[in-house]
C-alpha cells in the first residue's frame, strides 16, 4: 500500500461515523408539490433561502453582472430504504445583463440552456430559486401503489456558486506547490482546517414523501 | 549486605543518573523543538500576512476592474448608437437605389447581424447575417436611428442589430470566478493558519516525544551499565568476589565491565590459590606432626614384638602358634603404619619451588628415562608426545617430573583398580601463547564431574588403596609455579589431568 493511500485511509476513518449518520431521512423536511405530467413526475419547490433579500453581497454580485450559479442536485429515494431510484442535476444562472439592463435567468436542463428575462431583480431571484414543475423522474422508474407505499422523497442539495476543485478543471492534483511531502502537508492542513467551503451557500433538505396513485 | 543496600538505594529517584540524563535530554529537546516551532510560527504569521496583503490587493484589483466592464459596455453601446446614426445619415444622403445603399452599408459593417430600413412609404428593406451569428450562440443588440427628415416629415428609420462579442462577457465571468476564489481564500485564512499551527504543534510534539523516547532508551542503556558497575563494585567492597557485572556491549562502559570481571576472575583465582595453599600448609604441618608422633614408637613396638617371639620357650604349642600369629599381625600393621608415615613425611616435605627456564622436551625426556616402562605388564603402554617447536618453561624441573610421576602413577593405579587391560597412558602438551598445558590421559574409570574439584583436596581419593595425598601435592606444586591443574574427561575413556605452567617470557 502506498503511503498516500494509507494516510488517506487513516484520515478517512474519523469521517466514517459522520457519513454513516448523514442519512437522507435525517435532513430538514420541506414541503414540495408533486405532479404526474405525461410520463414525467415533476416537482415544484421554492428555496428562497438560497438568495435572501437581505443578502446584500449576493444581490450586489448579481447586479455587478457576474453570473450567480445555483446547482440543484436531486436524488429520488425510496422511503424507508437506502435505495436511490434516480438522480439529476439542474444548473441555474442569474445575472444582470449590462447590455440590455435586465435580469437574465438561464437554466440548463435536459434540452440545454433556456433563458428567461426579468425587469425586476426580485422576480428574477424568485424564478432562479424555484424549481417549477421540474422533472425529477420518469413514471416508469417509480412504482405505483395504494397509500400503503412504496413512498418516495427527494433529497435536494442546492449550492450557490459552488467552488469546483481545481483538479476537476485541469486534471491536476490539488496541491500547493510541488513535492509529495508538501502535498501531504496540504492535505493534512485541509483536513484539520475542516472541509473547505464548497459553495457560498448550501441548502440541504429533503421533501415530504409522495407516491404514485394507481 | 546492609552496606550494599544502603549504598544502592540511598540515592533518591530524582538524583539517579538516568533520571538526570533523561531530564536534560527532555529539557534540551523541548528547548530545540520549542524554538523551532516558535520560529516556524513566526514564519507562518509572516507569510500569512504577506498572503493577506496580496489577497487584499488582488481583491482591490478586481474591484477596480469591475467598473471598466460596465464602462466598456456603455461605450460599446454608445459607439453602436453613433454608428447607427451615421449609417442612417449615409443612407439618406448617398446616391442610388435604397436597396443598393442598404447593401453597401451592410457590407461595410462586419459586426452587423441585421440591417433594416423602414421607409415612410411603408417599404421595408433588410439584410442579415443570422446564419453567421445565430442567436443561440451570440447575444444581439439592436439600435434604431431615424432617417433624415424632409420638410419636417420623417422619411423612416434604420435599425441595426449588432453582435455582442462573447469574449467580453467571458473575460468578465472569469474575473467573477477569480473574485469568488479570492473571497474564499480570504475567509479561510484564519482556519488554515490555525490548522497549520496545529499540524506544526502535533508534529513538534511527536518529534519531542520520539526524541525523548530515544533519549530515554539511550540514557537507560548507558546508565544501567554504570548502575550495574556501581552495584558490583559495592558488593566487591563488601567482600563478595563471586559477583560479576552483567553490563555488556562494545562501548567504553562495556569494556570497563569486561575488564572489571576479568580482574575479579583473577582476584578470585588468587584468593582460591592462597586459600588452597593455606589449607595445604595446615595439612602439611599436621602430617608432619602425625608422622613424627607415629614414627617414633613404631621401632620400639617392632623390637618388642620380635623379642616376644624370640623369647617364646615353646612350652605350649597352641600358645606359640597364637604368639606367632599375633606378632605377624602386629608387624604387618606396623609396616602399614610405616608406609603411611612415609607418605605423610613425603607430603609434609614437599620442597620449595626453585624455578628456572627449562625446555619442555628435557623434562619429558628425563621423565621418560626415569619412568622406563609403565608397569610390569608388557602390553601396558606409556606414550609421551613432545611438541614442536619445543617451548621453554619457567619451572622446577625435578618437581615437574615428580608431578608427572604422581599423575601417571595415579592413572595406572586407577586403571588397574578398574580392571583395565592393557593400561594406556598418554602424556602430551598443548602450547599456548603464554603457557603450556601438559595433559595426562588414561583409559581408567575417569572421575565424575561432581568430584573433579574435590580430588585435589588432601586425603580425598577415589582409589581404595590411595592416601589422597598425591594429587594434593600435584596441585600445590602447580600453584607454586603460578600455574593450575584440573581434571576433564579423556578421549581415551578415563580422566585427563591438565597441568598448566607458564612459559618463559623470552620464549
Amino acid at each position: 500500500m502506498k503511503r498516500r493511500e494509507l494516510l488517506s485511509g487513516l484520515l478517512a476513518v474519523p469521517a466514517v461515523p459522520i457519513v454513516a449518520m448523514t442519512r437522507p431521512e435525517t435532513l430538514t423536511t420541506r414541503k414540495a408539490v408533486f405532479e404526474e405530467v405525461g410520463d414525467d413526475v415533476r416537482m415544484t419547490l421554492a428555496l428562497p433561502s438560497l438568495i435572501r433579500a437581505r443578502d446584500t453581497d449576493a444581490l450586489k454580485s448579481i447586479d455587478s453582472s457576474f453570473d450567480t450559479t445555483l446547482r440543484y442536485s436531486m436524488r429520488v429515494w425510496e422511503y424507508g430504504t437506502r435505495e436511490m431510484v434516480t438522480s439529476r442535476v439542474v444548473v441555474v444562472k442569474i445575472r444582470r445583463d449590462p447590455w440590455k439592463k435586465r435580469y437574465v435567468v438561464s437554466r440548463r436542463g435536459e434540452a440545454g440552456w433556456t433563458k428567461r428575462f426579468f425587469a425586476k431583480r426580485e422576480a428574477a431571484v424568485a424564478a432562479a430559486t424555484s424549481l417549477t414543475r421540474q422533472k425529477i423522474a420518469s413514471v416508469a422508474q417509480l412504482e405505483r401503489s395504494e397509500a400503503g407505499g412504496p413512498y418516495y422523497f427527494i433529497e435536494l442539495l442546492a449550492l450557490r456558486n459552488p467552488i469546483d476543485d481545481p483538479a476537476d478543471k485541469d486534471g491536476r492534483a490539488r496541491g500547493r506547490g510541488g513535492g509529495r511531502d508538501l502535498e501531504w502537508f496540504s492535505r493534512l492542513v485541509d483536513t484539520l482546517a475542516g472541509e473547505r467551503a464548497r459553495a457560498e451557500k448550501v441548502v440541504h433538505i429533503r421533501t415530504n414523501p409522495f407516491y404514485l396513485v394507481p | 549486605m546492609e552496606r550494599s543496600e544502603r549504598r544502592t538505594y540511598a540515592v533518591p529517584w530524582w538524583g539517579r543518573l538516568w533520571v538526570r540524563v533523561v531530564a536534560a535530554l527532555a529539557l534540551l529537546g523541548t528547548l530545540c523543538v520549542g524554538a523551532s516551532a516558535y520560529l516556524v510560527n513566526l514564519a507562518v504569521d509572516y507569510f500569512d500576512a504577506r498572503v493577506g496583503d496580496t489577497l487584499a490587493q488582488a481583491q482591490a484589483v478586481t474591484r477596480e476592474v469591475e467598473p471598466f466592464h460596465h464602462e466598456l459596455v456603455d461605450s460599446q453601446i454608445s459607439a453602436w448608437q453613433a454608428r447607427t446614426a451615421l449609417m442612417a445619415a449615409r443612407f439618406s444622403t448617398q446616391p442610388g437605389a435604397p436597396q443598393q445603399r442598404l447593401e453597401r452599408l451592410f457590407d461595410a459593417e462586419q459586426d452587423l447581424v441585421q440591417l433594416r430600413v423602414e421607409l415612410a412609404s411603408g417599404t421595408t428593406l433588410a439584410r442579415d447575417r443570422e446564419d453567421e451569428f445565430p442567436q443561440a450562440e451570440f447575444e444581439w443588440f439592436d439600435v434604431t436611428a431615424p432617417l433624415e427628415t424632409q420638410a419636417g416629415r420623417s422619411t423612416g428609420q434604420l435599425q441595426a442589430v449588432f453582435r455582442i462579442d462573447p469574449a467580453i462577457d467571458a473575460r468578465y465571468q472569469r474575473l467573477g470566478e477569480i473574485k469568488r476564489g479570492l473571497v474564499v481564500e480570504q475567509e479561510s485564512r484564519v482556519a488554515v493558519e490555525d490548522a497549520v499551527e496545529r499540524v506544526l504543534g502535533i508534529a513538534s510534539g511527536l518529534v519531542l516525544l520520539l526524541s525523548m523516547a530515544a533519549g530515554f532508551a539511550v540514557a537507560r542503556a548507558t546508565t544501567r551499565k554504570a548502575t550495574e558497575l556501581s552495584r558490583v563494585m559495592t558488593a566487591v567492597a563488601d567482600g563478595d568476589l563471586a559477583v560479576r557485572s552483567a553490563a555488556k556491549g562494545a562501548d567504553e562502559l562495556g569494556q570497563l565491565s569486561a575488564a572489571f570481571n576479568d580482574m575479579l576472575d583473577q582476584l578470585q583465582r588468587a584468593q582460591d590459590r592462597v586459600g588452597y595453599l593455606q589449607r595445604i600448609g595446615a595439612w602439611q604441618e599436621m602430617a608432619r606432626r602425625i608422622a613424627h608422633e607415629i614414627k617414633n614408637p613404631l621401632t620400639p613396638i617392632l623390637l618388642a614384638v620380635q623379642q616376644l617371639r624370640d623369647k617364646d620357650p615353646g612350652l605350649s604349642k597352641p600358645f606359640s602358634k597364637l604368639l606367632t600369629t599375633s606378632t605377624e599381625i602386629v608387624e604387618d600393621e606396623v609396616e602399614a603404619l610405616r608406609r603411611m608415615v612415609s607418605s605423610f613425611s613425603q607430603f609434609a616435605k614437599v620442597p620449595q619451588v626453585r624455578t628456572e627456564p627449562v625446555a619442555l622436551s628435557r623434562v619429558l625426556d628425563e621423565f621418560e628415562r626415569a619412568y622406563g616402562h609403565l608397569t610390569d605388564e608388557a602390553q601396558d603402554v606409556l606414550d609421551v608426545a613432545k611438541p614442536t617447536p619445543d617451548p621453554v618453561l619457567v619451572a622446577d624441573r625435578q618437581l615437574i617430573k615428580q608431578v608427572l610421576v604422581n599423575l601417571v602413577e595415579n592413572a595406572v593405579l586407577s586403571a588397574r583398580e578398574a580392571g583395565r587391560s592393557p593400561v594406556r597412558v598418554e602424556v602430551s602438551a598443548h602450547v599456548d601463547v603464554d603457557a603450556v598445558e601438559l595433559r595426562v590421559d588414561d583409559n581408567g574409570p575417569g572421575i565424575p564431574a561432581g568430584r573433579r574439584e574435590a580430588v585435589f583436596e588432601p586425603y580425598e581419593t577415589t582409589r581404595e588403596q590411595g592416601t589422597g595425598l598425591g594429587l594434593a601435592i600435584v596441585k600445590k606444586v602447580a600453584l607454586d609455579h603460578r600455574g593450575d591443574v584440573w581434571v576433564d574427561a579423556s578421549p581415551l575413556g578415563g580422566a585427563r589431568f591438565c597441568l598448566r605452567l607458564p612459559r618463559a617470557p623470552a620464549d
